[in-house]
């Protein structure tokens, strides 16, 4: 047995967390549809409260002087589950009166969820607010039985599935085959939460579509019982159709003939007085119930895709550690070199896996904060907080090669991932906006740090050009898996325990990092290939970067070829989430556009890459093709008909154009004369990470505007395909030379 | 999980209001009931009944009147409201006087007699007055308790008060409802959208009816307003219900989309054959004020004088001069929330679409 884990502890690990996840994610799945389905109920019942303090606004009454305003809202909660709590807010957003006699008092976050409805008065301008908090811990009550049941389930279906593989490795099964059976349990345990909270995902439908139809019931028969006959009130139809709309959980909403046959799944509701013979009729929406039951089986795929990834990444572990224990370790050997594009690869899936399971949580939290810094209001502190990273990032790198010189490779993982730890600890226990905002830029230091190891190690750990090739290969997709992983994981935690958490878990991530730079980075080796590609040139790094760009060769690659690739790569971050946002389509269409995204651009570009490479020998060849295929995943967004379809293909198409386009741009910048003569590996390197920032910050204002204007998503495209066919003609001039 | 933060808190503190009242009930210092006198312009009309409802649900509310006195089932009528409040005092923090005081009905100067008396044996702490003669009338006779008018049309030109935000006198304190006729204006037009409006008023009126107010209405919203003007002496007259048809009838109304009734034009004796002709027309019949010419045959009278609430409201301003706060700096403003009757068959008649979110705030539908 100890044998077993010894061999496949990571993949355990792995697959134990795979089985956690799904258990967690499945419990989150149905807690938030439960929440989604209680918000849209008091949506629906709270629109008679507020057309009530709208009219009475407009015939002149001020909330500040809201005389009889807690009756009002008190009347409203009663048609609301137990335990909610309305409260009135002016717009200024301090609290004016509410349902609790109390005129102070505190809510846990973590208890009650909120419902914000505007006030608006006939000119549309903000009058107030009305909140209503709902209590969360009815609903976990609710759910308590199914939680149970699916930790016991998946306990066991682990349990199974280590036994089987424990099994199957004392009867010398391949590797393979053990990690099919690990996959193999994990999809068992998702069939099996599935079917488990299936019939929750059905209650919760009932209930929400039952409170909302005896809403509306009462508020027809409320006007019944004043003597008015049902033919009587005007736009009832439409009046039906809206709260219908209101709420996904209802299929039908209509007045019906008692004596007419009821539909499936159909219950009715009396109406007052002479109507006895009509009824009011609703019924559950099964299609919505399937869509997210459907939600959830996808969650659960994409997951296990994930951990699939993470296996297969950490795959070439087992063959680091033995490497790492043989003696050729740290000597100058092809194995040593391979093992370096893989100590790269998984180093740059561990440090942007980190990276991206935090980035955008600072903002979150300080919104959750609602606390501003420095005169800043919340808002703009929040977007501050990821901006501020990005720029310390960038002005970190510029900075690089100075200190990179100073402190060397090993140093430099030392403290860049010591920065990181610290600055990440310090945004986990942190309530402080300032201090968030002063440590997510140190964070954006370290993580300048890091990328300057990350050049340092391509750069100084090769002995031929196809070595730097396959480090810097390694380099691309090691960032794409981190940010497939990195953005997966960093939800599935900020949803569990909290939008901080991904901090520790990101300063925890850093100690795993620089313990594995530590362990299987040969920086003797490293070091000594360093001094003698000692940089011999002559003037310092500001008057050779003047140099080297003002010279045309460099401009072109830059125009043509670094500038279109960059901004490619932005479209799956950009221009695809505003396409489904806009098309409305459900979140999860994001999950698996994302993530065919990055499993293109990590297994497929690299295969297909190398089959381009042997077919037409010329990088230049490749990256017209890259530009061209990258136009068309961005032409293809405007096809008006197989939506998802779409863009799930442009999705993919964008992943090869990652995965392909980026080794060749960076092959072709680094062969760039300009580039060889006028700076040294790593600080081209830094050059090439500084303009990639420069793009990647202005194409979003771009990109949002071809998402808006079809004009601007075509002439982007044209703009790609204009540079492939000047590349052609560069293509023709070095076949002729 | 949240650092080291402590548990994340939603923190709720309510502003005051700029009505916040003490609604403790509380006695008088040597454990006695306050006594309470409650005036009225006699014969009493239905706001007068709202308005003492209005008045004994609060006190009730609050805890002034005990579980005993049992308010409901009451038959709409002001005496048999008043004898349910007094039947059964025992044990209250307040006391009501065994009679309402009614003036012009009882003699004037009787009861001025008798008030004296009684505050002179200090039997009466306050008085709760309805209407502007009571009013009028408590303020001459200068008593030296507070007392409290809770509906006037407009108190501070009537001199019971020297303005909404200064009574000039610590002892008295009056409801002031601001433009209720200019709000009521703008309600019918934001649910009849009209653009041209035809509006009977009598020129004497302009203050009670509101005419003024209707005027700077329509200028703001930019309505056309067509008036037809009448003198009050005219609209005594036996023939005025007859000329006024005529008149109505001889109006090109072709394009009017609505018509303002205001008050001392359309009642209870006109309103049948005026709305009849009204809704042949196709257009809506709109009252000024008064829900039984709502009940007659008129499409609607929007009212923005919420006498319910009134006393309501005159029960907060009661607990706090208990409290020993002083009449005149409680805050005398008040605005209502609308109150709607319609009559449903002048509106089918009248071709009027009675959607949904009207018939949800309409108090009272007629046939």
């Amino acid at each position: 047995m100890r044998g077993f884990f010894r061999k496949y502890y990571v993949l355990q690990f792995v697959s134990l967390f795979a089985a956690a996840g799904l258990c967690v994610l499945s419990y989150l799945t149905i807690l938030d549809y439960f929440k989604k389905n209680e918000e849209q109920f008091i949506t629906s019942c709270n629109d008679e409260v507020i057309e009530e303090i709208t009219t009475s606004l407009e015939y002149g009454k001020t909330l500040s002087n809201y005389y009889g305003i807690s009756d009002v809202l008190k009347r409203a909660a009663l048609l609301l589950n137990e335990g909610s709590i309305i409260i009135l807010a002016n717009k200024d957003d301090e609290a004016i009166a509410s349902t609790t006699e109390e005129t102070y008092f505190q809510l846990e976050r973590s208890d009650y969820g909120e419902v914000i409805q505007e006030i608006r008065n006939s000119e549309d301008g903000l009058e107030g607010y009305l909140k209503t908090f709902y209590s969360y811990i009815q609903i976990k009550e609710e759910l308590k039985d199914s939680l149970k049941k699916s930790i016991i389930g998946s306990m066991i279906v682990f349990l199974i599935m280590t036994i089987f593989c424990f099994v199957g490795y004392k009867r010398g099964a391949s590797d393979n085959r053990i990690i099919l059976l690990m996959i193999l349990g994990v999809i068992i345990q998702g069939i099996f939460l599935t079917v488990n909270y299936r019939p929750e995902f059905v209650k919760a439908a009932q209930k929400s579509a039952e409170g909302t139809a005896a809403y509306v019931n009462s508020t027809i028969n409320d006007i019944l019982k004043k003597g008015v006959v049902i033919e009587e009130i005007y736009d009832l139809d439409e009046y039906l159709e809206e709260k219908r709309q209101e709420n996904d959980s209802i299929a039908s909403l209509y007045i019906k003939d008692l004596d007419a046959e009821n539909g499936q799944n159909e219950y009715i509701l009396p109406l007052y007085g002479d109507n006895e013979k009509r009824t009011l009729a609703y019924s559950i929406s099964d299609g919505y119930i399937h869509r997210n039951v459907l939600d959830m089986a996808l969650t659960f795929i994409a997951t296990i895709v994930l951990a699939i990834i993470v296996m297969k990444e950490s795959m070439v572990l087992s063959e680091m550690i033995t490497f790492r224990r043989s003696r050729l370790f740290g000597l100058p050997s092809d194995e040593q070199y391979k093992q370096i594009a893989n100590a790269i690869r998984y180093g740059n899936f561990l440090s942007v896996t980190f990276d991206y399971m935090c980035l955008s949580f600072s903002a979150l939290q300080i919104k959750e904060w609602n606390q501003g810094a420095l005169g800043m209001s919340p808002i703009t502190a929040a977007a501050l907080s990821i901006s501020i990273c990005s720029i310390a990032d960038l002005l970190g790198m510029f900075f690089m090669p100075y200190i990179g010189k100073r402190l060397k490779g090993k140093k430099l993982a030392v403290t860049s991932s010591m920065v990181m730890i610290i600055a990440n600890f310090g945004c986990f226990f942190t309530t402080s906006t300032l201090i968030m905002i002063i440590m997510r830029f140190f964070a954006g230091v370290g993580t300048a740090g890091v990328k300057q190891v990350r050049n340092i190690v391509i750069s100084d750990g090769y002995s031929c050009e196809k070595e730097r090739s396959a480090n810097l290969t390694a380099n691309n997709n090691g960032v794409i898996g981190g940010l497939l992983c990195g953005m997966g994981f960093g939800g599935v935690i900020a949803g569990v325990f909290g939008y901080q958490t991904t901090f520790i878990a990101t300063a925890i991530g850093y100690l795993l990092y620089l313990i594995f730079e530590f362990f299987f980075m040969p920086w003797k080796l490293l070091s000594k290939s360093s001094n003698e590609k000692e940089n011999t040139l002559a003037d310092n790094f500001i008057i050779r970067l003047k140099k080297t760009i003002s010279s045309m060769k460099l401009l072109k690659t830059i125009f043509l070829i670094i500038i279109p690739q960059y901004f490619l790569l932005m479209v799956i971050v950009c221009l695809i989430p505003g396409r489904i946002q806009s098309l409305r389509l459900p979140g999860v269409v994001l999950t698996y556009a994302n993530l065919l995204n990055g499993v293109a651009g990590l297994y497929l570009g690299e295969h297909i890459y190398k089959i381009l490479q042997n077919k037409f020998k010329s990088d230049i060849a490749i990256q017209m093709l890259v530009l061209v295929t990258g136009a068309v995943s961005m032409m293809i967004l405007n096809v008006p008909f197989f939506m998802t379809a779409i863009i799930i293909l442009s999705s993919i198409l964008a992943g090869l154009v990652d995965g392909i386009g980026t080794p060749v741009s960076m092959d072709i910048y680094m062969g760039n004369i300009s580039i060889i003569e006028g700076l040294d590996d790593t600080e081209s390197l830094v050059l090439y990470s500084v303009l990639g920032s420069a793009v990647m910050s202005a194409a979003p204002f771009i990109l949002e505007l071809c998402e808006k204007n079809a004009v601007w998503m075509y002439g982007s495209g044209i703009y790609l395909i204009v540079c492939a066919i000047l590349l052609m003609k560069k293509s023709r001039r070095k076949k002729v030379q | 999980m949240s650092g080291c933060a402590q548990k994340d808190l939603i923190e709720v503190k309510l502003i005051r209001q700029e009505h916040d009242f003490d609604i403790t009930p509380c006695k008088k210092p040597s454990g006695e009931p306050y006594r309470i006198g409650f005036m009225d312009l006699g014969p009493p009309i239905e706001s007068s009944y709202l308005c003492l409802k209005g008045l004994a649900e609060g006190l009730k509310e609050m805890g002034y009147l005990g579980e005993q006195t049992d308010l409901s089932g009451s038959s709409e009528d002001f005496f048999d409201y008043y004898e349910r409040i007094v039947r059964n005092q025992e044990g209250n923090a307040v006391i009501f006087d065994d009679e309402p005081y009614m003036i012009d009905v009882e003699g004037n100067d009787e009861i001025a007699e008798k008030l004296k008396k009684k505050v002179e044996n200090g039997e009466l702490d306050v008085i709760v007055a309805t209407g502007t003669d009571p009013g009028l009338f408590l303020k001459e006779l200068d008593l030296p308790i507070p007392f409290l008018v809770c509906l006037a049309t407009d108190p501070v030109a009537a001199g019971i008060i020297d303005s909404a935000e200064d009574t000039g006198d610590d002892d008295i304190w009056a409801l002031v409802e601001k433009n209720p006729y200019k709000r009521q204006f703008e309600g019918y037009q934001s649910m009849f959208e009209f653009k041209n409006i035809g509006m009977a008023c009598i020129d004497e009126f302009d203050v009670i009816a509101g005419n003024t107010e209707y005027r700077d209405a329509a200028k703001k919203l930019d309505v056309n307003l067509h008036e037809m003007i009448y003198r009050e002496e005219d609209s005594y007259k036996d023939d005025f219900d007859e000329k006024f048809l005529l008149d109505l009838e001889n109006t090109n109304m072709q394009d009017f989309d609505a018509f303002l009734f205001c008050y001392g034009t359309m009642d209870d004796d006109n309103v049948h054959s005026i709305s009849q002709l009204m809704s042949d027309r196709g257009i809506p019949s709109l009252v000024g004020d008064g829900d039984s010419i709502s009940k007659g045959g008129a499409l609607m009278c929007l009212s923005c004088f919420d006498y319910e609430g009134y006393g309501n409201y005159a029960a907060m301003v009661l607990s706090n001069v208990l409290h020993g706060k002083k009449a005149g700096d409680q805050p005398c403003l008040y605005q209502s929330s609308p109150h709607i009757v319609m009559n449903m068959a002048t509106a089918k008649k009248t071709g009027f679409n009675t959607r949904i979110r009207l018939l949800r705030s309409v108090d009272h539908i007629y046939r």
